[in-house]
């Protein structure tokens, strides 16, 4: 058997483009988002212990990131007092890629940083193609809340792409 | 462009940010997470310190009490500073409480709910603090008497008496209008924002955010 440490490292290779999008949808300038990605991954580290293996991985990281993020945004005033210093950069982003972006990706991110926080992180989970059940049980409400705020999203997406 | 195919976009963006982003899991595989510091060691230090402070507070009360029962000035000052005490204590326990269960693995809105109740918490001390007003002068009473061993009441004459009475009234009603001010749905206000000297701008958030779970709940 693999130690703990070894297991939570693969699952966040594996699943590091879930923290990455998370991230990105939640903060634009990429010196913020190594600071979350770092923050989300040490959360990941230490909480690792105490995740409940019957509830999916991803599950349990969107919980971890979309708090870390949520919170973040809440209290970006104070978050020097809060991040943790490393001596090597964990994460490199390269900045210039952000105008490589094509037309429709600009416009759906575009659409999710209007969003409120709440309705962004489950955007950011419909869009993912999560199921009702696990946006449910990331965010906390009821599944049927979650199919009713997904039809709204949808509407509103439709319409921002219509133009 | 329909929803399919924008899901579809969302999910090639993929590639695209693993072509920007890389992770060194070297570095990982090294790092001491005991020293990485704790957001909620960092919180911790108030509450402990107010449960530490007014706990002693208390017990050494319970002592001063027991001791002063004949003298009526001296046992009622004890026992307005116990009863405050008590409320410290309780308000840095609940907060401890809040602060310990707080855990990233819960579910959003509960876990958002808890920081923006953690952040109201200081209009609670706040509350206690204005109730204690009306009876500051018997809490002079108390601290001359403890620290200097000197009765406050033997060089106090009538009429002194009377603007005491008349100052604690005053004071009374300047508590109950603080108090009835601190209410969460005035936070945002400017003269609620002075008397919070700087938390009030937390404070309005807190509202904001748990407003908007709410909203997100429904």
């Amino acid at each position: 058997m693999k130690p703990a440490k070894e297991d939570i490292l693969q699952h966040i290779e594996e699943n590091k483009n879930l923290i990455f999008k998370v991230v990105n949808a939640y903060s634009y300038y990429p010196e913020e988002q190594e600071d979350l990605i770092q923050e989300i991954i040490i959360n990941l580290l230490k909480s690792y212990e105490r995740f409940d293996h019957a509830v999916k991985i991803t599950t349990w990281m969107y919980k971890i990131a979309f708090n870390v993020v949520i919170s973040y945004n809440r209290k970006i005033k104070t978050r020097e007092k809060y991040f943790v210093p490393l001596k090597e950069k964990l994460v490199h982003i390269q900045e210039e890629n952000k105008t490589e972006e094509d037309e429709n990706i600009k416009k759906l991110n575009q659409f999710i940083q209007e969003l409120k926080p709440l309705n962004k992180a489950l955007m950011i989970m419909y869009l993912d193609a999560k199921t009702h059940q696990e946006i449910a049980a990331v965010l906390g409400i009821s599944e049927t809340n979650v199919g009713t705020k997904i039809n709204r999203i949808k509407k509103e997406l439709k319409k921002k792409f219509k133009k | 462009m329909d929803i399919e195919q924008l899901r579809d976009t969302w999910q090639n963006q993929e590639q695209k940010l693993e072509a920007t982003r890389s992770l060194n899991i070297a570095i990982l595989k090294e790092l001491k997470l005991d020293k990485a510091k704790s957001k909620i060691n960092q919180l911790l230090f108030l509450p402990i310190s107010s449960l530490l402070f007014f706990s002693l507070l208390v017990c050494f009360t319970v002592q001063f009490l027991i001791r002063n029962l004949e003298t009526w000035y001296f046992a009622f000052s004890a026992s307005i500073i116990l009863f405050f005490s008590f409320a410290f204590v309780f308000s840095s326990v609940k907060q401890l409480h809040g602060i310990l269960s707080l855990d990233y693995q819960q579910p959003v809105t509960i876990l958002q709910r808890q920081l923006s109740n953690l952040k109201l918490s200081i209009l609670i001390n706040l509350k206690i603090a204005a109730a204690i007003l009306p009876f500051s002068p018997f809490v002079g009473i108390f601290v001359l008497k403890v620290l200097f061993d000197f009765d406050a009441t033997q060089f106090i004459s009538v009429q002194q008496i009377w603007i005491f009475a008349g100052i604690t009234i005053i004071l009374q009603i300047l508590a109950l209008f603080f108090s009835a001010k601190l209410k969460s749905k005035n936070a945002g206000k400017n003269y609620v924002y002075w008397i919070l000297q700087g938390n009030g701008s937390q404070i309005e958030e807190a509202k904001s955010f748990l407003a908007e779970i709410e909203d997100f709940e429904c």
